[in-house]
């Protein structure tokens, strides 16, 4: 016997909600990767190695994840100024949140093959 | 451990009884260091409740299974229980809707006294924090405080609420902040704050804009769908916010 909590299953808000958190967390931890990686502009060689490695497919992947977390916080947090102002907004919010999520995930795919082109058309160096 | 019922169908029972599985979170303070689950089998009919399936574990296996109800009717509010994951009142809802697999747990966010028991002091006292009564300093006379059917309709929807629960306790917020006030608090402050006849709205308002207070909702939506009273929870939120940010009901 397990003293285990189960999951509360909520719908589309407390997704939104949850996803907005963690898209939130990890734009943050981006924003401090990228201050430590441009604090190197001093040591050329530090710094080009760094981007040289963020040119690899898993980097570059992880890039694609990263435009998923923009676009979805960045989105989101419009969703919630609409929820905010507009009363039609929460009337609605089941609809504008699978609206903003496909418009998430379609700029993703947009954005990652612009991204990850370099792998399918053999141009990486 | 699963307890399993023997006995034979009702006689009287128009409808043939279905096994139900319960698994119910128990803990008593005096023997358990934690919470554990202990599981049930027994027979219901499709049309009984939730309750029933609580009252007939109490009764025919555990006298020790602790759990409220009062009315048993969906009125008074006192058997919110996270039932399959979500908040629901046990007397409103049937086992022929739930499902004969249940899970049942306290709600959450609330300190557990025993089994399904939580203590709804602090709840109640953020309840109290909001002012929910009317307050009208004025001197009506003989006269009755007469009101419009339009401004009886802005806050129709809130009043409604029966103190369950099921809203406040299904907020990600608050179970990770017992400091915010809670969408039940909000909910019967927004019932005061848009009656015509109330002369406290600024108190309420004031109170309400504290840290505290309804900033804290992130609108997930979760109280909205737990009402059991279908009271749209997060858009009386939204309209107090807005009450604030205008400076106008």
């Amino acid at each position: 016997m397990s003293s285990g909590s189960t999951m509360y299953k909520g719908k589309t808000g407390q997704w939104a909600f949850v996803l907005h958190r963690v898209t939130g967390f990890l734009v943050l931890m981006f924003i401090l990767l990228h201050v430590i990686d441009i604090s190197t502009i001093n040591y050329p060689s530090i710094y080009n190695s760094i981007h040289r490695l963020y040119g690899n497919v898993v980097l570059r992947t992880f890039e694609v994840g990263l435009l998923f977390g923009l676009l979805y916080h960045a989105l989101n947090g419009l969703r919630v100024i609409m929820i905010d102002f507009f009363p039609g907004a929460i009337k609605n919010e089941k609809r504008v949140f699978v609206g903003i999520l496909s418009l998430s995930l379609l700029l993703t795919v947009v954005g990652g093959v612009i991204i990850l082109r370099p792998f399918f058309t053999g141009s990486v160096g | 451990m699963t307890v399993t019922d023997q006995s034979s169908p009702q006689i009287d029972s128009h409808e043939a009884e279905v096994k139900v599985h319960l698994k119910i979170k128990r803990y008593n303070p005096e023997v358990d260091t934690r919470p554990h689950w202990q599981e049930y089998d027994i027979m219901l009919k499709p049309g009984d409740r939730v309750l029933d399936a609580l009252h007939a574990v109490k009764w025919k296996f555990d006298g020790t299974l602790s759990f409220r109800r009062s009315c048993a009717h969906g009125v008074c509010g006192s058997d919110a229980l996270v039932i399959n994951g979500e908040n629901k009142l046990a007397c409103v809802n049937l086992i022929r809707n739930i499902g004969t697999d249940l899970t049942i747990e306290p709600i959450r966010g609330l300190p557990v006294i025993k089994d399904l028991i939580v203590d709804m002091e602090p709840f109640f006292a953020q309840y109290r924090s909001v002012l929910p009564y009317l307050i009208a300093n004025d001197d009506p006379g003989y006269k009755e405080r007469l009101q419009s059917q339009s401004d009886r309709e802005k806050y129709d929807d809130t009043t409604k609420c029966i103190l369950c629960a099921c809203c406040t306790t299904s907020c990600p917020v608050y179970w990770a902040n017992d400091e915010y006030v809670g969408p039940a608090a909000i909910v019967n402050a927004h019932r005061f704050i848009f009656d015509s006849r109330d002369q406290a709205t600024t108190e309420r308002l004031d109170i309400l804009n504290q840290k505290s207070g309804v900033w804290r909702c992130r609108t997930s939506f979760n109280c909205t769908e737990a009402c059991p009273r279908g009271i749209s929870v997060t858009k009386a939120i939204e309209e107090v916010k807005r009450a604030i940010l205008y400076d106008r009901v």
